[in-house]
């Protein structure tokens, strides 16, 4: 299955239904799918004075958060015991492999891919040191057209810059040494800070 | 009386079919239980009368403030920065709302909420430099770096792990078909439409499906919950 950037008809998004936020407009913020500044406004506006809304967000994200968690489990591990018998035999071929083909894995030209999340959830990403990473920061939330990117070491020194590109929400750096960066996201042309993430690369 | 379907109170249809892919795709939208969610808050408020008497500096007026925005000033400000300094943060904040009332930086009352947000998210913008430069500088100073360790608490990682295996479960127990859609539109971001037209369904079974993992995860987790307080009542009776 392809992954797409999420598009939705929002003129057809009710955000409000009498004096509270809707279903439908409490999941899609929570999935920071929720991209027109305007709709935004109105759910945040309201949040900010609605404790009613505040714990149904509240539980609609942890839904969302847990049901992402367990979908990528399950994506990643389709049928968890149907090969626990075949389990010694794997880790001993792995272990083969392993010892007879060193350096297979640096070889390896395939770019790393990962997912940026905010400092509230896990900040300790690790990527792989030299190698090509595709991050993928989280928008949640923002509503840019457009961001600008920095990355910089623990010294503060730049080390890339760019756009990010917003038709697959993914930036690529390459060759990164060993140690803590800090991926900062700028609205487009502007020098407003939206949003850190921190990675390690080991 | 406002009908609405919430996590928490999603329509309790018990002998529903396991597959919404194969229900009747004419069927109609079960009728969700009818709640009666409190009023708006805003509704009963006179927002001149508050900003005035908030310029004038009358403390029970910034005490009205105060109750009115401070739980949302957190929450939006946890969302994106954790709960490190959480309470200072809401203060910091809260201050300058009422500073900037006070300067008469606030020409709509009506829009009081707008201005709040917009102070909100500055802060945000705010903190996470701060943070930056403060880096930059303890390194410049003697070398070394602290990061402070922003991690979840053992009990938020717990919850979080807990709640993942819910759903884990829930989706294995789950139909392929089922388990596919909500695949793809969790975890790979499909749009709702384009789910539905590539899987033959209807609005209504899509939110049929959604409502039923919500209940699902739900009753789980209160179930797992009411669990663990029995195991540690009984644990408390026999260490007593």
């Amino acid at each position: 299955m392809d992954r797409r950037l999420p598009e939705r008809d929002e003129s057809a998004l009710q955000i409000l239904n009498g004096s509270h936020l809707t279903e439908d407009a409490l999941e899609v913020y929570s999935l920071g799918r929720l991209s027109s500044e305007e709709d935004i406004a109105v759910v945040e506006e309201h949040i900010l004075v609605c404790g009613y809304c505040q714990t149904r967000l509240e539980k609609m994200e942890l839904f969302v958060e847990a049901t992402v968690a367990g979908a990528k489990t399950v994506a990643a591990n389709p049928e968890p015991n149907k090969f626990r018998n075949y389990l010694p035999i794997a880790i001993a071929a792995s272990a083969a492999l392993l010892v007879f083909v060193p350096g297979l894995l640096e070889q390896s030209t395939e770019p790393a891919s990962i997912d940026l999340v905010a400092v509230r959830n896990e900040t300790r990403l690790v990527a792989p040191a030299h190698k090509s990473l595709n991050l993928k920061p989280d928008l949640t939330g923002l509503s840019a057209t457009s961001y600008d990117w920095e990355l910089s070491g623990v010294d503060g020194q730049l080390k890339s810059s760019g756009k990010l590109d917003l038709s697959s929400g993914r930036l690529s750096v390459s060759g990164l040494e060993a140690g803590q960066y800090w991926l900062r996201l700028k609205s487009g042309g502007q020098q407003e800070i939206l949003r850190e993430f921190s990675l390690s690369v080991k | 009386m406002l009908v609405i379907q919430s996590i928490d109170e999603p329509s309790r249809v018990e002998d529903r079919q396991k597959d919404t892919a194969n229900a009747d795709p004419n069927m109609q939208q079960e009728s969700p239980i009818e709640l009666s969610p409190p009023p708006n808050p805003t509704q009963a408020i006179n927002w001149t009368d508050l900003v005035q008497r908030i310029q004038s500096n009358d403390q029970p007026a910034l005490e009205e403030l105060y109750t009115l925005f401070s739980r949302g000033i957190k929450f939006l400000i946890v969302r994106q920065l954790g709960r490190q300094d959480i309470d200072d943060r809401v203060h910091d904040t809260f201050v300058i709302v009422v500073q900037a009332i006070q300067r008469g930086e606030l020409r709509d009352p009506e829009r009081l909420m707008g201005f709040v947000r917009t102070i909100v998210r500055r802060q945000i913008a705010s903190f996470i430099e701060k943070n930056y430069t403060r880096r930059r500088d303890e390194l410049d100073i003697d070398g070394n770096v602290t990061i402070a360790d922003s991690h979840m608490s053992p009990e938020e990682g717990a919850i979080r792990a807990q709640n993942s295996q819910i759903m884990e479960e829930i989706l294995r127990d789950c139909s392929r078909r089922d388990r596919e859609i909500l695949t793809r539109f969790y975890l790979l971001e499909q749009p709702q439409e384009q789910i539905c037209a590539e899987m033959g369904l209807n609005d209504t079974q899509f939110r049929l499906l959604k409502s039923r993992a919500k209940q699902r995860f739900s009753d789980e987790g209160r179930r797992r919950m009411a669990k663990s307080n029995l195991k540690s009542f009984f644990v408390r009776k026999r260490s007593a």
